[in-house]
This record gives C-alpha cells, sequence and structure tokens, in this order.
C-alpha cells in the first residue's frame, strides 16, 4: 500500500505546474519547495515522520482535528503527528491544489484514512515559509 | 530463601500467567467477532439507545415536574390572570431556578408577562396550543441552541377550567458551536450525554406544524437513529448516534486488555523492585549499589512505558503532547504525564543515592579505598565534574520543560495556577528537589574523601578554595569544548555555594551526632527552601536567554508580506464555504438569516487566525441577508459591500463563466500575470482566481473575495445558478498581534502564542514613511521616532535588514528590534521598488524587575502550597507513629511564638485582600457608572419612543441607525434595549454568535423598570468568563423610560482580573516572605531559649548515670544562668561528698580485709605453733617412741597449712588482680558440653543437658568462661547431699543468650542469697568465700548478668544472661 501511496505523490502533477523561470537561483528554489512538499506528501502516505521533521522550524503552528490548534515546538509537533497518523491510518493522500510566492508557498490535499468503518478524508493545508535560505513548515493544518 | 521472599516470586509467575490469559482472551475475543459481531452489534447498539433514550426521557420528566410544580403555584395563577409583571417576576424568584433552566409565562393574549434566561421565541400556534389545555413538549431551534420546551397551561385562578396564561420552560439539548474554546463550550443534555456515556448524539427536530423530520443525510448515514416523544406521545424529533462499529468494538477489546495488563505491569515491576533491592542490600560496594538501583529504575522506566503504564490507564489530556512532549530518552518525556513519572523515578533515584551516602558517612568507612593523595585527588575531581553535569543536566531539563511546553507558565490572569501549570510547576520542583538531594549526596561524598585524606594537610586546610576552584576550572573547559552551559554564572555560584553550605551542615551532624536523621522536616524544608531560591531563577534566565529568538521570530513573522497568505486563505475558505450544502439549504429560509454567517466563520479556519475578518452573504440581488463580522469598528461590512458592489459587480465580472480547470487560474495568478482591473489607485487590486473574485482595498486596509453560491445538484451543468454570494473580508494589521480582545475571544484556542512565552509584553510599533502608524504605547515610540532617520539609513546599509539596539527612554533600559519590512536582499526580493517602506520596532524592557519578583512570589506562593499539603502528611504519619502525643518544651514555645506572630499577619492579609477586591470592585463600578452616564448624557438628542407610546417599526429601524451612529463615535462598550430586546449594540459579534442573548436579563429588566432602580449592575458569565454588566434606564426628554443601556466590561475583565493577581500576588507574597522569616527567626528564639533548658537535662541524666563531673556552661546572666550556676554548684558539692564516701568505703573494706586476711593466716598458725611445740617438747624429753611419727604428722600438718596459707594468698591475689582477657565471638554450648564432662566421672550426679544449637554467639574469653561455669556448677555439685541432678539450659532470648543451671539441692535462704557476691561470704567450712564474687566481676567485665533463685528444700537455678555477639 505504501509503494503505492508513494508512488501516487509523484504521478499526481496536477497541483504542481512547472514553470520558466527568470534565473536559476528562482528555479531551484522553487524546486526546493517543491521537494519539500512531496517529501511532506510521502511523510503522510507512509505516516513516517522523518519526511516531515526535516523541515520544522523550532514553533510549528499546527491545526490537527485531534489537538487543539496552536503554536508548538518542533518536539511536540513531530509526537502530535505521529499520533495523529496512529490514530487515523493512511490510505491515501494527495495534494489538490496549490499556491506558491516570493516567501510562501501553500497547497492543500486530501488525506483519506481507515477509521470504523470504511474511509472518510480530512482537509490538509500545508504552508510554507522561505527562511534561512530553506522552505520551512510555517503551518499544517489537518481536519 | 526466606518465605516473604517465596511468596513474592509466587505472585510475579501468578501475574505473567495472568498477562498470558489476558492476551489469550482478548485474542480469542478479537478473532470470535466475525462470527458473533450479529449478536454483538444488536447488543451493544440496543444498550446505547436505551441509555440515550432513558437519560432524554428523564430530561424531560425533571422539566415536566418544574413546569406543573410553577404553573400550579397559587402566586403564579393569581398574578398571570391579573397580568401582575412586577408580581410575577418575583414569583419566579422564589423558585430559586437551576441556571441551565429558562422559563417564559405568556398571558391569554399571548403577550409576554415575565422570563428568566435565555429566549424560546414561542411560534404563535406553540402558544394556542398551549392555552387550549394541553401539556405537551417540543424540540426546538432558536440560534445556535436547540431546546427542549415544556408548554404548561396556567389555570385561571378564579376560575380553574379556564386558562389564563402559557408557561414555557425550557432546557438546551445542544449547541451547534463548532468553536471550542473557554467561552464556547457546548452545554445541555447532550454534554451530559458525551460525558456519562462517551455517546455523540446529534438533534433533528420535528417541525413543530408539520411534524416532519429533516434528517441531513450527511449525518443519517453510518448513525443509528432513536426516535423521541414528547409528554403527549408526539413524535417530537430524532437523536442519530454512531454506529457501533467493528473497529469501535475491538478498540474496546484493546482498550480494556491494555488497561488490565498495565495495571498487572506495575504490580510486577514493584514486585521485581522489592526483590531486586534485597538483593542490592547484599552487595558490599555501595557504588555498585547505587549503579545497579540505576540501572533498575532505567528497566522498569522503559517496562511501563512500553506496557503504556500509567497512560494506559488515564488517557487524558495530560498524556497528550499538546502540553508537553520532548523527543529525549525515547519517549519517557513525550507527554507531561510520562515526564512527571519520570520525575518521581529520578527523585527515586536521588533518594537512594543520598541513603547510601548518608550510610557510608555513618559507617565512618571510606567509599573508595584509595591511599594514594593524588588519586585521591582525581577521584574528587570526578565527583566535582559529575557534579557540574547534573547542574547542567538540571538546566537543560528546565530549558525543556519551558521550551517543549505550551503551557502558558508565567500566567498573569489566576494565582492559582490551572491543572496543566500545575502539573508542569510540580514536575520543576520535584525534579529541583531530586537535582538537590543527588547533588547533595556528591558533595557529602567529596567531603567525606577530604576528611579522610588526613595526611595531605593541603587538601584538608584549603577545601573551601580547591572545591570552587576546580568547579571553575571544569566549567572553562566544558565552555571550550562543548559550548556555553545551560545554566548561567551566578545562579550556578549561588548553587555550588548553598550546596557547599548545605552539605557540611549535614556531614558535620553525621558525623558528630550518632543519631542523626537524614529524613527529617528540618532537611526537606531546606532543600525546598532551596528549590523556591534557584527553580524561578532558572526559569526566568531561560526566558531571557530565549527572549532575543523569540523577538526576532516575531519581528520576522511582522515584516513577512502576509498578502499572499491571506489571499490564498480566502480563497480556499471560500471556496470550502461554498460547498457546505446547510448554506445552500439555508440561504433561502428567512428564519435562519440571523446566524448563518456566524455559523460560516466559525465552520473555516478563520478563528484560528490573528486576523480581523467578516462573512457576509448576500441574496442575488446582492442585497445583504447576514453578516458576522469580528470588529466592526475596523471593517466595516456597508464599505465592504460598496466597494465589491461598485469593483464586481457593478462591473459584471462576476458574470465571466468560470474557468472550471481550476489549475489553470492558479497557473495565471502564480505566473504573476492575472488579470488586473485598472483601478482609481495602483495598490488597490481585483484579480480573478479560481471562481473568487479577490478585491484589495489599501485606503482601508482589507482584502475581501466574493464567490457565488451555486445549487449543488446542478454544478457544472449547463442550468447552473446562483443563489446567493458570499463576501469573505480579511484585514490583517499590526495591532492583531497583540491579540486585540475580540480576536481573543473568537479565537478557537487559548493556549499561547509567542508573546505569551515573554516575561514582559513587548511594545510595538510601526513606522511607515517616517510616521507612526501603530504602537502599543506611544509615548514609547515617539522616542524611537526621534532618531528613526539615523537608523533607516544605517538599515538599508545593512544587508539583513534588521538590528538590534539598547535605548534608554525615560530612565528606563529596553533594548529593541528593528526591521526593515518589504526589501530583503537575500530572499530573492521581487518588490525592490515597491516603494513602500516600513520599519516594524519591537521593544522590550531590559531589566523588568517588579515582573520577575512577581513571579518569584507567585512560585512561592505554588511550592508553599505543596509544602503544606506535605507537612499535614508528614505531621499524620508521625502522630499516628506516636501512641501518645508528646509535645516537648520546645515545640511548645515555637507553637506559641508562630501562633503569636502569624495571627496578626493572617488577619492583616485577610482585610488587605478584602479591602483590595473591594476596592477594585468600586472602581470598576465607577467607571461603568460613568461610562454609562456620558452614553445617557450623548444620546440624549434621539428620538425614541417611549414604552407607552405607540411607534412603528420603520421609526425603531430609524432610531436603531441614530443610537448605531452615536455609539460608534466612542470607543466603549454598549448595547441599548428598547423593552426587552436589543436594539443596537457596539457588540454585534457577541449576539450574532449567540454568546449572548439578544433579550435582556430577566434582572436587569426587573430592578430597571419594576424596582424603578436608577442603575443595576450584575455579574453575568460567557464559558468560563465572568464579568461585570451595568445597566442604567435611559430617559428621554419627557423624563419616561424609553429604553434601557447597558455597558460591559467584557473585554476588559482579562486585564482587570491580571491587575487583581498582580497586586493580591505582592501583598500575599510578601507576607508570605515575612511569615518564612517569622518562621525562621521563631526557631532561632524557641531553640535559644530551650537549649539550656535541655542541656540542663541531659547533664542531669548524666549526673544519675554516675558522671560527676558534670558542668554547663553558663551563657546568659538571667534566671535560667542562675539555675546553670546552682546546678553547677550542686555537681561540685556532690563530687566532694561522693569522694569522701569513697574513701571512706575503702578505709572499711581494707580494714575488713585485713581482718580477714589476719584471721584467715592465724587460723593455720595456731595448730603449726602447737605441733612445733609439741615436737619441741617430745625431743626435749627425748621420747623416742612414736617420735617419728609424730615428726611425720606435724611436717604433714605444717605444709598442709602452708598449703592453705598459700591458696588464701592465691585466692586474694586472684581477686584483686586484673588478668589480660582475650575477647572472642564464641559459641557457649561447646564450653559448657566440655566442663560437664569433666564432672560425668561422679556418678551420684545426673547431668541434664538442654543446649539450644540456635541459642547464638556471645563475645567473652574462652577461659573466664570455663572458669565461671566451672564455678557455678562445682557449687552446685557441693550443695547436693547424696545422688541428684543438674540440668544445663540454653536458649535464645530478645538480644541475650541465656544460661540455666539448675540443682536439686537443698536450696538457699534468703539471707545467704542477699550476701552470696559479697567477698569472704562462704558457708562451706574449706571455701574462702571469694568464688562467686570473682565470678560476678568476670560477668559484669564480660557485660553479662547473673541472678539466683532458689527454695528451701527444692533446689537452686542460676541464669546467666551474655549480650549476642
Amino acid at each position: 500500500m505504501y509503494s503505492y501511496a508513494c508512488n501516487n505523490v509523484f504521478s499526481q502533477d496536477k497541483w504542481w505546474k512547472e514553470q520558466k523561470y527568470k534565473s536559476e537561483n528562482i528555479a531551484e528554489k522553487f524546486a526546493q519547495c517543491k521537494k519539500t512538499f512531496t517529501d511532506v506528501s510521502i511523510g503522510l502516505n507512509r505516516a513516517n515522520i522523518n519526511f516531515i521533521n526535516l523541515y520544522f522550524d523550532t514553533e510549528v503552528y499546527l491545526n490537527i482535528i485531534t489537538n487543539e490548534k496552536g503554536y508548538y515546538s518542533s518536539n511536540q509537533a513531530e509526537l502530535m503527528l505521529i499520533d495523529f497518523m496512529e490514530y487515523f491510518r493512511v490510505i491515501s493522500f494527495n495534494y489538490t491544489r496549490s499556491h506558491r510566492k516570493n516567501m510562501y508557498a501553500f497547497a492543500t490535499g486530501k488525506y483519506v484514512y481507515n477509521r470504523g468503518s470504511g474511509s472518510r478524508f480530512l482537509d490538509v493545508t500545508v504552508s510554507l515559509k522561505y527562511r534561512y535560505d530553506k522552505w520551512l513548515i510555517d503551518q499544517i493544518s489537518i481536519n | 530463601m526466606n518465605k516473604q521472599y517465596r511468596i513474592l516470586i509466587l505472585i510475579s509467575i501468578f501475574i505473567l500467567c495472568w498477562i498470558g490469559i489476558i492476551k489469550f482472551i482478548s485474542y480469542y475475543f478479537k478473532t470470535n467477532v466475525d462470527n458473533e459481531w450479529n449478536e454483538v452489534y444488536r447488543e451493544q447498539t440496543g444498550q446505547q439507545k436505551k441509555l440515550v433514550t432513558d437519560f432524554f426521557n428523564a430530561s424531560q420528566q425533571e422539566l415536566l415536574n418544574l413546569s406543573k410544580n410553577i404553573s400550579e403555584n397559587l402566586n403564579i395563577k393569581n398574578h398571570t390572570s391579573k397580568n401582575e409583571i412586577k408580581k410575577l417576576f418575583e414569583d419566579i424568584e422564589t423558585f430559586h431556578l437551576n441556571e441551565k433552566y429558562n422559563l417564559e409565562i405568556y398571558n391569554k393574549y399571548f403577550e409576554q408577562l415575565a422570563f428568566n434566561g435565555r429566549r424560546i421565541d414561542p411560534e404563535y400556534n406553540l402558544l394556542q396550543k398551549g392555552l387550549s389545555g394541553n401539556t405537551f413538549s417540543v424540540i426546538k431551534e432558536t440560534g445556535f441552541n436547540t431546546y427542549l420546551v415544556v408548554v404548561t397551561p396556567v389555570n385561571d385562578f378564579e376560575n380553574g377550567s379556564v386558562n389564563s396564561g402559557i408557561l414555557l420552560i425550557s432546557e438546551i439539548i445542544d449547541s451547534k458551536y463548532r468553536l471550542k474554546n473557554t467561552f464556547f463550550s457546548s452545554t445541555g443534555i447532550f454534554k451530559e450525554m458525551r460525558e456519562k456515556f462517551n455517546i455523540n448524539p446529534a438533534i433533528f427536530p420535528a417541525n413543530i406544524i408539520t411534524g416532519k423530520i429533516q434528517t441531513d443525510t450527511l449525518l443519517t448515514e453510518g448513525n443509528e437513529q432513536i426516535d423521541l416523544y414528547g409528554i403527549d406521545s408526539r413524535l417530537i424529533g430524532k437523536i442519530t448516534i454512531p454506529s457501533y462499529n467493528r473497529e469501535q468494538h475491538l478498540q474496546k477489546i484493546s482498550v480494556l486488555e491494555n488497561r488490565i495488563e498495565s495495571v498487572l505491569v506495575f504490580f510486577l515491576s514493584v514486585i521485581v523492585a522489592i526483590v531486586f533491592i534485597v538483593v542490592l542490600k547484599l552487595l558490599k560496594t555501595r557504588f555498585l549499589r547505587v549503579i545497579l538501583f540505576f540501572l533498575l529504575l532505567v528497566l522498569i522506566r522503559y517496562f511501563w512505558l512500553q506496557f503504556d503504564f500509567p497512560a494506559g490507564i488515564y488517557a487524558g489530556e495530560l498524556f497528550s503532547p499538546s502540553y508537553f512532549a520532548s523527543l529525549f530518552g525515547y519517549g519517557i518525556m513525550k507527554s507531561a504525564g510520562e515526564l512527571f513519572v519520570t520525575s518521581f523515578f529520578f527523585l527515586a533515584f536521588a533518594v537512594y543515592a543520598s541513603v547510601q551516602c548518608f550510610q557510608i558517612l555513618n559507617a565512618r568507612t571510606d567509599t573508595i579505598n584509595i591511599k594514594n593523595s593524588f588519586l585521591r585527588l582525581l577521584n574528587i575531581i570526578f565527583l566535582l565534574l559529575l557534579l557540574y553535569l547534573l547542574i547542567d543536566l538540571y538546566g537543560i531539563t528546565l530549558k525543556s520543560i519551558i521550551f517543549d511546553s505550551n503551557v502558558r507558565f508565567f500566567d498573569r490572569t489566576k494565582i492559582i495556577p490551572d491543572f496543566a501549570l500545575f502539573t508542569i510547576q510540580l514536575i520543576v520542583l520535584i525534579i529541583s528537589f531530586s537535582f538537590y538531594a543527588l547533588s547533595c549526596s556528591i558533595m557529602l561524598i567529596v567531603l567525606n574523601q577530604l576528611r579522610i585524606s588526613v595526611k595531605n594537610v593541603f587538601l584538608r586546610k584549603y577545601w573551601f578554595v580547591i572545591i570552587p576552584a576546580i568547579i571553575i576550572l571544569i566549567n572553562y573547559l566544558y565552555e571550550l569544548l562543548l559550548g556555553s552551559s545551560e545554566v548561567n554564572y551566578v545562579i550556578k555560584i549561588i548553587i555550588v555555594l548553598l550546596l557547599i553550605l548545605y552539605s557540611l551542615y549535614v556531614f558535620k551532624n553525621a558525623v558528630a551526632r550518632k543519631k542523626y536523621v537524614l529524613f527529617s522536616l528540618r532537611n526537606f524544608s531546606i532543600i525546598i527552601l532551596f528549590c523556591i531560591i534557584t527553580a524561578p531563577a532558572v526559569l526566568l534566565d531561560k526566558i531571557k536567554s530565549l527572549e532575543t529568538r523569540y523577538i526576532e521570530l516575531i519581528g520576522n513573522e511582522l515584516s513577512d508580506d502576509d498578502e499572499d497568505k491571506i489571499i490564498f486563505k480566502i480563497t480556499n475558505e471560500l471556496n470550502n464555504m461554498s460547498n457546505i450544502r446547510y448554506l445552500e439549504n439555508n440561504i433561502r429560509d428567512r428564519s435562519k438569516y440571523a446566524n448563518l454567517a456566524f455559523y460560516l466563520w466559525s465552520e473555516s479556519k478563520l478563528d484560528a487566525e490573528d486576523y480581523n475578518s467578516a462573512v457576509i452573504i448576500l441574496d442575488t440581488n446582492f442585497k445583504i441577508i447576514s453578516d458576522f463580522n469580528l470588529d466592526a469598528q475596523r471593517i466595516i461590512t456597508d464599505s465592504i459591500v460598496y466597494y465589491i458592489k461598485k469593483n464586481v459587480i457593478d462591473r459584471k465580472l462576476i458574470l465571466n463563466i468560470p474557468d472550471w480547470e481550476s489549475d489553470t487560474a492558479v497557473m495565471e495568478y502564480e505566473d504573476t500575470d492575472t488579470v488586473f482591473y485598472d483601478e482609481e489607485k495602483e495598490e488597490n487590486l481585483t484579480v480573478k482566481y479560481d471562481k473568487t473574485i479577490i478585491v484589495k482595498n489599501s485606503a482601508e486596509n482589507y482584502i475581501a473575495g466574493l464567490i457565488p453560491v451555486e445549487i449543488a445538484d446542478l454544478k457544472n451543468t449547463q442550468f447552473a445558478s446562483n443563489v446567493g454570494y458570499i463576501i469573505l473580508a480579511i484585514n490583517s494589521e499590526i495591532k492583531n498581534v497583540n491579540l486585540q480582545p475580540t480576536v481573543k475571544m473568537f479565537r478557537s484556542y487559548s493556549r499561547d502564542n509567542i508573546l505569551n512565552k515573554l516575561i514582559s509584553k513587548p511594545i510595538i510599533t510601526e513606522f511607515k514613511s517616517g510616521e507612526i502608524i501603530y504602537s502599543s504605547d506611544v509615548e514609547l515610540s515617539k522616542n524611537i521616532e526621534k532618531t528613526l532617520d539615523y537608523l533607516r539609513q544605517f538599515l538599508k546599509d545593512k544587508s539583513e535588514k534588521k538590528t538590534w539596539r539598547f535605548d534608554n527612554f525615560n530612565n528606563e533600559k529596553y533594548r529593541t528590534f528593528y526591521v526593515l519590512k518589504g526589501n530583503i536582499i537575500g530572499y530573492y526580493d521581487y518588490n525592490e521598488n515597491d516603494g513602500e517602506e516600513k520599519i516594524i520596532a519591537i521593544s522590550l524592557k531590559r531589566e523588568d524587575i517588579s515582573e520577575m519578583v512577581f513571579y518569584y512570589l507567585k512560585f512561592i506562593l505554588f511550592v508553599l502550597l505543596i509544602y503544606v499539603v506535605f507537612y499535614i502528611i508528614f505531621s499524620l504519619i508521625y502522630i499516628r507513629k506516636l501512641k501518645e502525643v508528646k509535645i516537648n518544651f520546645r515545640e511548645k514555645l515555637f507553637i506559641s511564638f508562630f501562633i503569636v506572630s502569624i495571627i496578626p499577619i493572617i488577619i492583616l492579609a485577610v482585610y488587605t485582600r478584602s479591602y483590595i477586591t473591594g476596592k477594585n470592585e468600586l472602581n470598576l463600578r465607577n467607571q461603568l457608572v460613568s461610562d454609562l452616564n456620558s452614553t445617557s448624557e450623548m444620546l440624549k438628542d434621539v428620538k425614541i419612543p417611549s414604552y407607552t407610546g405607540k411607534y412603528s417599526d420603520s421609526v425603531l429601524i430609524l432610531q436603531r441607525d441614530a443610537v448605531k451612529r452615536n455609539f460608534f463615535s466612542i470607543d466603549k462598550n454598549y448595547n441599548f434595549y428598547f423593552k426587552t430586546r436589543l436594539l443596537a449594540t457596539t457588540n454585534d459579534e457577541l449576539y450574532k454568535s449567540d454568546l449572548l442573548d439578544t433579550r435582556i436579563e430577566s434582572d436587569a429588566y426587573f430592578n430597571i423598570v419594576y424596582l424603578k432602580k436608577d442603575l443595576y449592575l450584575k455579574t453575568q458569565n460567557i464559558g468560563g468568563l465572568s464579568y461585570l454588566v451595568g445597566y442604567k434606564p435611559f430617559k428621554n426628554k419627557s423624563n419616561t423610560l424609553s429604553g434601557i443601556i447597558s455597558s460591559q466590561l467584557l473585554y476588559k475583565q482579562n486585564e482587570i482580573n491580571e491587575e487583581l493577581t498582580e497586586t493580591l500576588t505582592f501583598i500575599l507574597g510578601t507576607y508570605l516572605i515575612v511569615v518564612i522569616i517569622l518562621l525562621m527567626i521563631v526557631s532561632y528564639l524557641s531553640v535559644r531559649i530551650s537549649r539550656p533548658l535541655l542541656e540542663l537535662k541531659h547533664a542531669t541524666d548524666k549526673l544519675s548515670g554516675g558522671q560527676m563531673d558534670v558542668q554547663i556552661k553558663s551563657r546568659s546572666k538571667d534566671e535560667i544562668g542562675y539555675l546553670i550556676d546552682s546546678f553547677n554548684k550542686m555537681t561540685r558539692e556532690l563530687k566532694k561528698s561522693r569522694e569522701k564516701i569513697k574513701k571512706a568505703e575503702r578505709d572499711a573494706v581494707w580494714r575488713d580485709i585485713a581482718r580477714r586476711v589476719a584471721h584467715e593466716i592465724r587460723n593455720p598458725l595456731t595448730p603449726m605453733r602447737l605441733s612445733i611445740q609439741h615436737l619441741y617438747s617430745m625431743y626435749k624429753e627425748k621420747k623416742t617412741e612414736n617420735f617419728e611419727e609424730t615428726l611425720t604428722k606435724t611436717k604433714d600438718l605444717i605444709v598442709n597449712e602452708i598449703d592453705k596459707l598459700d591458696r588464701i594468698a592465691s585466692e586474694f591475689y586472684k581477686y584483686a588482680s586484673m588478668p589480660k582477657r582475650n575477647y572472642e565471638t564464641l559459641n557457649i554450648n561447646p564450653i559448657l558440653e566440655d566442663i560437664i564432662s569433666l564432672y560425668e566421672v561422679d556418678k551420684r550426679i545426673e547431668f541434664r543437658r538442654n543446649l539450644n544449637p540456635d541459642a547464638g554467639n556471645i563475645l567473652g574469653d574462652r577461659e573466664e568462661l570455663n572458669r565461671i561455669f566451672q564455678n557455678i556448677i562445682k557449687n552446685s555439685i557441693q550443695a547436693i547431699r547424696g545422688s541428684g541432678y543438674i540440668e544445663i539450659i540454653t536458649y535464645n532470648m530478645d538480644n541475650y543468650v541465656c544460661v540455666e543451671i539448675i540443682d536439686n539441692g537443698p536450696g538457699m535462704e534468703k539471707e545467704i542469697m542477699e550476701k552470696l557476691f559479697e567477698p569472704n561470704f562462704s558457708t562451706k567450712t574449706k571455701g574462702t568465700g571469694l568464688g562467686l564474687a570473682i565470678t560476678k566481676k568476670a560477668l559484669d567485665d564480660m557485660k553479662a548478668e547473673i541472678s539466683y533463685t532458689s527454695e528451701v528444700n527444692k533446689g537452686t537455678k542460676v541464669t546467666v544472661k551474655f549480650l549476642k555477639s
């Protein structure tokens, strides 16, 4: 299932439009941005936090259905996401749309999970900010 | 192996078996679920349905009973019949209705007479049905609440068969709030159900007229439906509960299995720990013991973690990472609960290590047998390195507690912390306590090492210089190799000093006193005092040290361009909103308009943002049908609609056929080639993004989006059509970061933002083109403005566009972080020539002493609370141990001093507290009164019809607008009520969100209108927030009542609470410190007074024990001093007289001995003299016959007598001499056996042996013991005339080994027994009388006791009691 989910992330390109940028630097910057989003989606698809926690800043804003919204330390954010992924067993996660600008990038997706009878889904919004020459996770919202 | 341990091991095996059995049972159930699923499902569903129905019916019955009780009340009947409203209000008051019930009484003309609680708004036909004489119940939706309403007719007072009114009583079933925070908590019947049965129900009311139930298909799918019947057995609605599913069932089994397992694992680990600790005791090396104990604790901790103990039993928020979570230790700190457990393990280890260390001191032995001084020094350095690392670890742990926690550590609103903060503070205290216990142990070992280094004078003499020097060296090397330490230098020095002082104190006591107790209240209190001194200091230092990071983070957040983020949020949220089916259904229903916009807003994620936002719903004619605005003074609804109409609707942009391929639109925008429609100003943009039209209004500083609401079923078809439009407007300002109260009230979480992690509030200023456009402290910002020109240039030249600067404003030190907004090189900036230059300055006080003192005092208050609890527990245990409570003089003195000194302080504290609270209330009251007066004055020109006059709706609407206009000109909160209904308010958001009822509070209405009061104040609640509301009548020019004005302190309440908490903390904290100082003084005084008396007591004890040279040093010249002098004089006199007596006794003894020696010597001399004289006369008379025979006889006699003399001499010698003895541990039985074998040759005596092999060993001299028992046994043999027996018994009694020698001789008389041990007393003709005296003396030397019991003609029993070795 995991390999399927993982392939699915790379195959669903609709959400991300490759564009021609004026300079190589900018092209590189947005390639990094895509990689960050992709890693987050791999992490969610494989229920593996190690793909996601690479991009945590010291404080991460989380809005997860199971917990109160707010700024959490990276340690807390990591454990909260682990808890979430254990509770809502992933079937698949796909981005539906994305938007990126100079310092910010956003993407929304559907997190399909198995809990109880049948599968249900949650909306996931991931926003990234460009800090210290890399894209870091600014907010993750799952509800 | 001991029997107890065998039992423990058996129990462990039993527990292991149980774990196995439970695993098997759980597996069995899980695998059998499929086979028996239908049965399980039926049973569980039936059970859940029954629970819900029963609970609902019980609530309904309760409501009915209450309703009957009220409607049948004679006063109610009478006053309803006569329309006496005032009296009806008074009657309702007498029932003291619970807050959860709402009540309304109508007369037969359906006019509302009296009311209480929230409005029910009954329909006309409902009242009609009620008046016709039916008692019935309905389920009714009003605003966001669903009520269960019981309608009861009120009979006419005079004619019982006619009804003169209707009584309605309601209770909330459920609220539709999607927001969950302190203010928006759901209430009602369902809340109770959720808490009691863990079932999550939803309600669908039946239409009051048609009785039809419209259930949401989305909600009924996968749910069980339960029909609800009213009092008149009509179907009034449906409840749906989630269907019981397989996964849920399996989870239930797993949870149960986990719970049982974790409890069993807990018991198992306790047993393992006990056994292990016993085994540890056998080890000789204490160091190894401590290491192994540590390993045991680590093992058990991970064992618990593996089996989810105690999280498996108590799965609350305490064990979720949302309070606290650290990745350290593979899970042992993954939540506040786990950290709590871990800290207890740390405490256990610290206590164990302290005990071991203390035992080393008590045993006065060396820890490690190192003889080389250099190695010993190395050992000391190693220990100090360990201590240093421990201090650093302590710093790291506290740092993690603050920064991996979401708890607002420095809560200013409450003195007593909430549960989360309480837990975290308790953890800090436990860790601090353990840290000190462990550090002290290390320091004690260091001191012990130094003590043992007798030879190394240098080490011993200058230890107090050497220890800090070594620590400083370690610190230097540590920072050189590993970077800066986690604890500040000053704090480190304080910690080390405290440790040295305390360790020295414990060390001296432990070495000097034999009975020094480690676990005493004094030691506990000292360590707690240390925790109070250092724990807040370390915490505050940590916060200060990371302040820079947080301020920079805030600066970066503020300087970021939010526009993209906002546009994304708007498009995202609008897309989601337009897909909500509820909206499509309700947009056509006029009765649902009121809360529609708020419903959408609360469903969105906007409640999690620091933005001002507004949701406006338009119909197809672009008229507002519902709106919700978070701060109506910032973004004005009408203005937004006008602007959008002008720029979007009037230009027919909305009619463009949407591009269904959303990605195209996204790409267009991402390419920044989006279609821009020219505007009057360049900054105002209009962007088409997907189906959403985005407009930006720079003048009013908001971005708004518009999306059409389509009929869902016709979407994407040629018949696609709109039913309305949604507008979402967002205004983002720096001001919002400071969390304005409105935003805070509606934020869906109450945890902290980054600002809360700082001790003091930063002052934020925003400059645009050199002018202040926002400031949270204008005075300070103006000071910054003066030097801004220079700074701007400096920032422009700087590559990072940000800098820190230290300022001094108004004699207060500040540090300020400056960020230049919109021009940040290094981030591939596109907006280099935007022209808009903003500088954001965040200033923070540098040394905010008052804040620090506040937090210090708060922590002290918390610790005191814990300390008092422990003190009570400790006292209870202590009292239980004692059979009778004895309070000695010193304690009495302490208690009386303490009571005398603390009573005035308590009285003063209570008085001050009530005074401050009273003063605070008075201030608030005055403030409210003056606010209401000024509003009243302001509105005096507004024409509002009087209550009695006639008016039309249109007049009222005009008046409302007039009142509203006036309201917006002032910066206060006001509401204007016309009759019972709200006419206008400055806080629309509170009423639109249904947080407050639009009907006036019944008490206020009654007091103003009927009791004609000029002012009425009341404390009201929203969720957990209490606030004060003032009501005042509004009179028009003709002085008739035409409305009620109210003003509430709702948004100020937090500030008010903070102020009050701060004042109270300062006062109570100061009193507390005074109490602590008093305690110390009282303790010192009581010790000072009672010490001489105690010394006197010890001296008297010594005196009674025979020590005559006792003298006490007299320190004072008061009564006690005189007493001590008299005592000293008395002991001196006593000593003198005792010496005289001793001398006299000695003389007497010597005289007696001399007399006896002379007598004994004289006795043989007489026969010798006579024999020699006889022999000489024979020789003189030359009697040759028999001469030889006589000579032989005489020789024999003389030799015999000389032998006797020799014996006498040696006996006396033995008595006087002190032979050197060789003491060793011996078993008494073999010695006795040897002696018996010597005497067994005498056949006339029967020896009976009863020697217990477990009698135990004694300490004694083998030769001496041989002599002693020979003497005793010989005496017994000599006593027996003819034949007899001697029984020898050894046995064990308490701490003694006893030997009994029993004979059946003639026994002794009392007089003889009394003189038995006197020297020279003997009943035998040949005896010297020294045998038993010598025996007694030898036994005394061995600390053994000898006693005789005897009965004449029956026998004698000799008992010798030896102390066990």
